[in-house]
């Protein structure tokens, strides 16, 4: 599955983008994986596994940046899992608007 | 047969029970030191486990703490009144609140295992194992194990939940009556309404995501219908909480600007926390220097670290596989997840704008101040599912790689992490049976021998009214007993069944303060007449409570303070109970730290009984309800009332009436005022803030001055003002945020035009903002209801006051020509004519305000103790111009002072509604500082070793030793210099006088500090442990430097930086102070020297004078009539009267609430309905002295019978009573319907 398949999860990202950047203070960590995704969003190559390695990297990020009492990074981290279940999570509910799965 | 046997045991020995024996053992080992020492579960705010009777949950009227209240407790009807009769079977084993807290989590992971395996019935039952554990062993759980709402909480979610799946999907009705049954079951949630509320929203949840998503669209209506009358009954059948709770919260709900004014953590704890359920607030924080949860640590390194976020990161990992076979269950579970999420992270985040919104926008909202704390079990609920969901994807795939690995094994070995992850709630840790945390904090308790003692001789006693306990307390009281006690409130109000009266912070309605105020007056001699104020509160014992533990709270006192004060009040002991000695004292946990702290407790506890009951002899204690004729209008405020009921000649059978300056104003006391005559006109006149001067105050060291950053010229201080916008809107929930934003924006702008250099529209445009905030914060502060002492109020008007200084420094000296300049000017002037009316600048020394009720020639009577101190006392009586109109010189003799507490000084003749001041000074010299040369301080060879002993930046405050050393070296973040440091001792110094230090000083290099200390003479403490009976306090200090701007300018030289400025502080002794100084103290720049000069340093002791203004218009009418009564139940009451031939005041001596009807027992018209429209006595029904009531009754409302029966009725009962009816009848249809349709299925099936 190639994420651009999926315009409005994208739009949503987009949105909690542009809203993590109105929030300053997480802005500069977040903009760097926004910078990151669209870029191989555009080059059309970015696949859910490229989801997959980067929630999986900043979930890792997690413990490291806790250990070295990095909090606030460890935050914005977490927030940018956050937003990757999100995108998961509308995607799976769109998939259920469209009569894919069993109720 | 073998075949049989063999079955039975494969049965026994089924997944099922083997799953379920686990959670059995591991519930059991979360109670394990519960059980084997028999004591009771209890901790901090979850007291009801001591006495599940400790409030009758069934009545509306409480007269328990206090002078009663209206009760909101009867959601505690289903658990501690039916449900706890059940569990108390088995007390003379273990005691009901262990057998609970091993169902907490017994229950919780067997209903969500339950729930799994319904939903899921073909999957392998070791997938459930893990998730099951995970909802009841983790982190959240051990915040609060003994939260008895959140315990329920946990037991019901998954049972909530499956009903309702069930209702939507199968659409048989038997599950909306079983889902009304466990409503009402579970009712007790409602103590804790945002907790009760979370099963019904995760059923809206799940019924919107239903409606969004669900394909069949034909049975949407249908649903939503059943959903609707689903919700109907179950409100109807919580009506008799529900209505209560409503009636209790409403009125507080509008005191709290709609809630907005309460306490709240809206943005606790951090993201990556949340994943693991950590996050309220309390969490990393510390209490009297000991972490609230100590095993914090252990999770922010190694193993837990990593091995919680895993579980976290296993629990999502299911989201990662796209080519799973979903269902709706798994796709709902995700979007739970995430709401709950979202709604659990409150105000903070990215999203924080949706809670935030949510919050202002909603005010039934308001409810979840605590989102962390509320949201969180959803989350757990909708984690736990998703854990099962990955389980059951990623297990087959890992299963693949080897043979050798089971379902079975990796879900054992999983449940071994989560269990692991949660060890503290089955090691003990989180609810230590002993723990020391700045007083006893554990969660056992065993009740002393001394206090069932001491009530039974209580209930020995005939005729027993009220109770009154000794010392005042804060919200909560621990107890040193040997397992410890604390709990928010007192013992007694868990242990005795009677009326108690408690000076507490936790109470603050008029009557909670007036007794509260009794205990303000610590000064050693008795202040006012104790045992008329017994008399008037009802008092029939003083119970002091040795046992309390006073060393962390600065309004508690010890008990050799509390015994003596009693004592000099003139009480008599009556009996004692338990005895501390060398041996109980042994076993009483204590671990403070600092030496005096923990030698304290023994020397003011060896050889001292537990408790004491004190009695006055004599008394003659007002009965319940009385008759008066004795009118006395009051002008003060209600704490002032131990004063006035101390006046010579003061008759306590009296109906006192605040009109101006009391809190509550009914049109009843408008008409009372109206309708009687009074005896007495007293007024108590209210001191100014001691009036501060506004060029005296002082840059705090904590305060900040903002450094702009952004150039109000660029674009980007658009979006600043954006930010700065919001940030206004939302402080403007509470007083305190609102104003000290305004302040620090004022300062912002003003430093802003400072430090760039700007084109004038862009100066205009700063000053105009300036000048609109500047508006804003003056309306703030003009607007401001003040209520007694609001010290914080009168410290944000203070730092405003100095921060408006520093701007203007800046703004008039930069741009004083532009006109919205000339317009801030103005508006600051207004803002200075109004701070001078309220803080009677131009008083010498004490100033009071005071009005009159009628126009009179007034008594003036002052307070001995002051008169005692001063051979003379002007009074001058000013007008609020502070023009003089007449004065009065007291000239009294100490010897001829007498008994009295106060004394009659003269006579002023004052006009009604015309405001005075009474300006009350000395013409004595009240200099007290020495006159000797400063001599030099030299600290002892220890206290030396002790400085080089600390780091820097960090002072310990452990011992006020140490300050005084460390505070003034460099405690204020100075670099250490050998300067010497020089005193000179101040004459006089005592607890209970304040003391003004004032001086002239210039500095022009290096730096100055100047610090008030004093001795501490800790009583006893020689008794055990000699070496430290004196100890020093810095009670005021300060470092005066060239470009401090601490004080304003007094006069200059011939060189601007020459100049003189005035500084002056007033000081209050502490309690135990026996010795003052002040000390000075030059210090160098790096590399030079300091230069200072100081000039008529002085230290005058004020005057603490207190002042009642009383005119006698007559006796009262002795013609009461005679009046008998009769208690029905705390909410009925029937009285006869007799002789009632004129106008009398009825008072019944319990907390004013206009729910309490007096009607003609004759009379045709007594429904509920009647008497909510008016059919009672109700013309005149005020509240006596602001809290009792009292009814004006006049042989006019009695068709001038002298002779009649009157009911008394708190009528709120009667809609109790209906709607307890009403649940019972829901509980009881409910029941036949599910067992008429289970009977039905069951013949249908056949």
């Amino acid at each position: 599955m190639k994420v651009n398949t999926h315009s409005r999860s994208l739009f949503i990202c987009i949105c909690l983008a542009l809203l993590n950047i109105l929030w300053l203070n997480y802005s500069l960590f977040g903009l760097f994986f926004f910078i990151v995704w669209l870029r191989m969003y555009f080059k059309s190559e970015i696949t859910e596994r490229d989801i997959k390695i980067i929630a999986v990297l900043l979930f890792i990020s997690i413990p490291i940046l806790i250990l070295y009492k990095l909090f606030v990074i460890a935050d914005t981290a977490a927030i940018w899992f956050l937003f990757i279940i999100i995108i998961l999570t509308v995607q799976r509910l769109l998939y259920l608007k469209d009569r894919k799965l069993e109720w | 047969m073998a075949i049989a046997v063999k079955k039975i045991l494969k049965s026994f020995l089924s997944t099922d029970l083997l799953i379920i024996g686990l959670f059995f053992i591991l519930s059991l080992l979360t109670i394990k030191s519960y059980i084997l020492s028999h004591g009771i579960v209890e901790g901090g705010e979850s007291s009801i486990y001591i006495n599940n009777h400790y409030y009758n949950f069934f009545s509306m009227w409480e007269p328990k703490i206090n002078f009663g209240f209206m009760s909101f407790h009867q959601s505690n009807i289903y658990l501690f009144s039916y449900i706890w009769v059940i569990l108390s079977i088995f007390q003379e084993y273990v005691h009901p609140s262990v057998i609970f807290i091993f169902l907490s989590t017994f229950l919780a992971s067997l209903f969500f295992y339950l729930c799994l395996r319904k939903l899921f019935p073909h999957a392998n039952k070791y997938l459930f194992l893990p998730p099951a554990l995970l909802y009841t062993f983790n982190l959240f759980r051990t915040l609060g194990p003994v939260n008895e709402r959140l315990d329920l909480l946990f037991v019901v979610l998954p049972v909530f939940f499956y009903l309702f799946y069930k209702l939507v999907n199968t659409q048989k009705l038997i599950y909306l009556f079983y889902i009304v049954v466990v409503s009402i079951l579970s009712s007790s949630l409602g103590a804790n309404l945002p907790l009760f509320t979370i099963p019904y929203l995760l059923m809206l949840i799940y019924i919107v995501f239903y409606l969004l998503f669900s394909s069949n669209n034909g049975k949407k209506l249908k649903i939503s219908i059943v959903t609707l009358f689903l919700f109907l009954f179950v409100i109807i059948a919580n009506l008799f909480w529900m209505i209560p709770l409503a009636m209790n919260l409403l009125p507080k709900f509008s005191e709290t600007s709609n809630g907005l004014n309460v306490f709240s953590a809206l943005a606790s704890g951090y993201f990556f926390d949340h994943f693991r359920f950590i996050g309220a607030w309390s969490w990393r924080s510390y209490h009297n220097g000991n972490p609230y949860y100590p095993f914090y640590i252990s999770f922010d390194y190694g193993f837990f670290l990593i091995s919680t976020l895993f579980i976290a990161f296993l629990s999502f990992s299911d989201l990662f596989f796209s080519q799973r076979k979903l269902n709706h269950l798994i796709v709902f579970f995700n979007v739970l997840g995430v709401i709950s999420f979202i709604l659990l992270a409150g105000e903070k985040g990215p999203f924080g704008l949706i809670y935030n919104a949510l919050y202002f926008v909603l005010p039934l909202f308001r409810i979840y101040r605590e989102p962390f704390a509320k949201f969180t079990p959803l989350f757990i609920f909708a984690m736990s599912f998703n854990l099962y969901f990955a389980l059951e994807t990623i297990l087959p795939k890992i299963m693949k790689y080897s043979s050798k690995l089971s379902i079975k094994s990796l879900c054992l070995i999983l449940s071994l992490v989560v269990i692991l992850n949660a060890y503290p709630l089955l090691t003990g840790e989180a609810m230590p049976a002993r723990r020391w945390n700045g007083a006893q904090w554990g969660n056992l308790v065993k009740i002393p021998s001394f206090w069932t003692e001491m009530i039974s001789y209580l209930q020995s006693q005939k005729n027993i009214s009220n109770v009154l306990v000794f010392p005042y307390t804060g919200t909560s009281s621990s107890h040193n007993w040997e397992y410890g006690l604390s709990v928010a409130g007192n013992a007694l109000d868990f242990l005795y069944g009677g009326q108690i009266l408690r000076g507490w912070s936790g109470d603050i309605s008029p009557g909670g303060i007036s007794i509260a105020s009794m205990f303000d007056s610590t000064s050693s001699t008795p202040s006012f007449n104790l045992k008329r104020l017994l008399q008037i509160f009802r008092v029939s014992y003083v119970l002091q409570e040795n046992d309390v533990d006073w060393r962390y709270s600065s309004r508690t006192l010890p008990p050799s303070l509390s015994n003596k004060i009693i004592n000099e009040y003139g009480l008599s002991p009556v009996k004692n109970f338990g005895e501390y000695t060398t041996g109980t004292l042994s076993k009483i946990l204590n671990e403070d730290r600092n030496d005096e702290k923990y030698n304290e407790l023994y020397a003011e506890l060896l050889n001292r009984p537990a408790l004491t009951l004190y009695k006055d002899t004599q008394s003659n204690i007002l009965p319940l309800i009385y008759p008066t004729t004795n009118n006395v209008y009051l002008y003060g405020d209600y704490t002032d009332f131990k004063d006035v009921i101390s006046l010579p000649n003061y008759n306590p059978v009296a109906a006192e009436l605040y009109l101006e300056g009391s809190v509550i104003d009914t049109p009843a006391s408008k008409n009372y005022n109206n309708l009687t005559k009074f005896n007495e006109y007293i007024a108590v006149p209210q001191d100014f803030q001691k009036s501060f001067k506004p060029n005296s105050l002082v840059w705090n060291k904590g305060w900040a001055w903002p450094e702009p950053q952004v150039d109000p010229s660029s674009l980007k201080y658009k979006l600043i003002e954006a930010k700065e916008t919001v940030e206004l809107l939302y402080s403007k929930r509470a007083f305190d945020t609102n104003t000290d934003l305004l302040i620090w924006l004022l300062a912002k702008r003003a430093s802003e035009l400072e430090k760039f250099q700007l084109p004038q529209s862009q100066q205009d445009y700063v000053l105009r903002d300036y000048l609109s905030k500047l508006k804003d914060v003056i309306n703030v502060f003009e607007t401001y209801t003040l209520r007694g002492d609001d010290l914080q109020y009168w410290d944000f008007l203070k730092k405003f006051i100095v921060y408006n200084n520093r701007d203007n420094d800046v703004i008039y000296s930069a741009y004083g020509s532009s006109s919205v300049t000339k317009e801030i000017i103005s508006v600051n002037k207004d803002f200075l004519y109004w701070l001078e009316a309220r803080v009677a600048l131009f008083c010498t020394s004490v100033c009071f305000k005071t009005q009159v009720p009628i126009d009179s020639v007034y008594n003036v009577y002052v307070d001995k103790s002051t008169l005692s101190k001063y051979a003379s006392l002007n009074i001058v009586l000013r007008d609020l111009s502070g023009t003089k109109l007449n004065s009065l010189v007291t000239t009294t003799e100490s010897s001829t002072l007498g008994d009295n507490y106060w004394i009659n000084v003269g006579q002023l003749p004052l006009k009604k509604e015309t405001k005075y001041l009474l300006d009350v000074g000395t013409d004595q010299n009240t200099d007290v500082l020495s006159y000797t040369e400063w001599k030099q301080y030299n600290p002892s060879a220890s206290d030396k070793e002790f400085l080089s002993s600390q780091t820097a930046g960090y002072i310990g405050q452990d011992s006020l030793l140490n300050t005084i050393i460390s505070g003034i070296r460099f405690g204020r973040n100075l670099n250490f210099v050998d300067s010497t440091l020089e005193y000179k001792d101040i004459t006089k110094w005592n607890y209970a006088s304040s003391y003004l230090l004032s001086f002239d000083y210039n500095v022009s290099r290096g730096s100055l500090i100047v610090a008030v200390v004093e001795d501490i003479a800790l009583n006893n403490s020689d008794k055990l442990f000699p070496p430290k009976s004196q100890l020093k306090n810095v009670l005021f200090s300060q470092n005066f430097s060239p470009d401090s701007r601490i004080a304003a300018i007094k006069e200059c030289g011939e060189e601007n930086n020459n100049c003189l400025h005035h500084f002056q502080i007033v000081v209050t002794p502490s309690f135990f102070a026996s010795h003052g100084y002040v000390f000075l103290q030059g210090l160098h720049q790096i590399n030079g020297f300091s230069n200072f000069n100081v000039e008529n340093l002085k230290v005058e002791e004020i005057p603490t004078p207190k002042v009642i203004l009383e005119h006698k218009v007559s006796e009262p009418d002795k013609h009461y009539p005679n009046i008998t009564y009769a208690k029905i139940d705390n909410n009925k009451y029937n009285i006869h009267v007799e002789n009632a031939s004129d106008p009398y005041t009825l008072v019944f001596s319990q907390t004013f609430n206009q729910f309490w009807k007096l009607y003609d027992k004759s009379s045709s018209k007594t429904s509920l309905m009647d008497l909510f429209k008016g059919a009672s006595l109700d013309k005149v029904h005020y509240p006596v002295r602001s809290y009792f009531n009292g009814w004006y009754l006049t042989p006019i409302d009695f068709n001038n019978k002298t002779s009649y029966d009157l009911t008394l009725e708190f009528i709120p009962q009667q809609v109790l009573s209906l709607s307890l009816v009403i649940n019972i009848v829901i509980l009881l249809i409910s029941i036949i319907i599910i067992l008429f349709l289970f009977l039905y299925g069951v013949k249908k099936k056949k």
